[in-house]
């Protein structure tokens, strides 16, 4: 049987663990602050930024290709008209740091606190 | 031989769309809650391509698999993507075989795969949507490629050493 497991395994396995535990660790603690932002990206460009505050409520619709729901210090991905539906999937957002990316519509939905710049780190 | 061996590439090929097609009717992420995390039975076909066959053999069967699943159900940013983890993972795999038995078992070259078809991914995705925002989708993706690679490696391991119980070769 070739599945016997080896040494090399645990370290192949570990590794990746790793690689995600450090990949997690860069994005948490690449935001900061009180203040929590909602944006909106389409085609690499900002569509809107919002702040959101316990008040906040309010529909974002992108031709109806997306529809995006900002209630309170949460926002989330709740329609989308593309197949594989990863972004509604993703849920409701609530911290600084997540994000929902739609794909096939190349819109990216997410929350920056102060400083959240994800991009500096990643590039 | 060269038939045989043309036959068999085919037969694997069908094995590995089906095989996805399968895998689209049950969503893995309706019941894990980690968007975008799929099974990845296909690449049970890509490890037993790299261990039976050959690596250009696998490499022709990753690229077609991805092409014909792409123009039955996807679109073309699923090719995209699909193309950059399916190659991406089959190079890992090629890599790490060369070293199965001593450093590491089908087990950890599956997961090793799998983790490097999550990465391939991603880097599909920021090509394609020219932000490194996606990137946050990785740490999940990778921690699910543990399991799930477990999975396919085991599946893999089963149907080799089925087949040599039956001294099937090809």
């Amino acid at each position: 049987m070739r599945s016997k497991l080896k040494w090399g395994d645990f370290v192949i396995i570990g590794v990746v663990l790793a690689l995600a535990v450090a990949i997690a660790a860069v994005l948490a603690l690449s935001v900061s602050g009180d203040q929590l932002y909602a944006e909106v990206w389409q085609d690499n460009e900002l569509i809107e930024r919002v702040e959101l505050t316990e008040s906040t409520d309010r529909t974002i619709d992108l031709d109806g290709h997306n529809v995006i729901v900002l209630s309170g210090r949460t926002a989330r991905m709740q329609s989308a008209d593309c197949r594989d539906q990863v972004c509604v999937r993703t849920g409701t957002l609530t911290h600084a740091g997540q994000v929902a990316v739609c794909l096939p519509n190349r819109v990216v939905l997410r929350l920056t606190g102060d400083t959240g710049e994800i991009d500096a780190i990643v590039s | 031989m060269k038939t045989k061996k043309l036959t068999l590439c085919g037969l694997l090929t069908a094995l590995a769309v089906v095989l996805s097609l399968v895998e689209r009717l049950f969503p893995l992420d309706a019941v894990v809650p980690v968007p975008g995390v799929k099974l990845g039975l296909a690449n049970v076909v890509t490890l037993f391509a790299l261990t039976r066959v050959s690596a250009r053999d696998a490499l022709a069967v990753v690229v077609c698999r991805v092409a014909i699943s792409s123009l039955l159900m996807g679109s073309v940013t699923a090719f995209l993507f699909s193309l950059f983890g399916g190659l991406l993972s089959l190079i890992v795999m090629w890599a790490l075989l060369r070293a199965e038995g001593t450093f590491c078992s089908l087990l950890g070259v599956s997961v090793a795969g799998a983790a490097a078809h999550n990465i391939g991914q991603v880097i599909a995705a920021i090509i394609w949507m020219q932000t490194g925002a996606v990137v946050a989708y990785l740490p999940l993706l990778l921690v699910m490629s543990v399991p799930l690679g477990l999975v396919t490696g085991l599946t893999c391991a089963i149907v080799l050493s089925h087949m040599k119980k039956i001294d099937f070769n090809v």
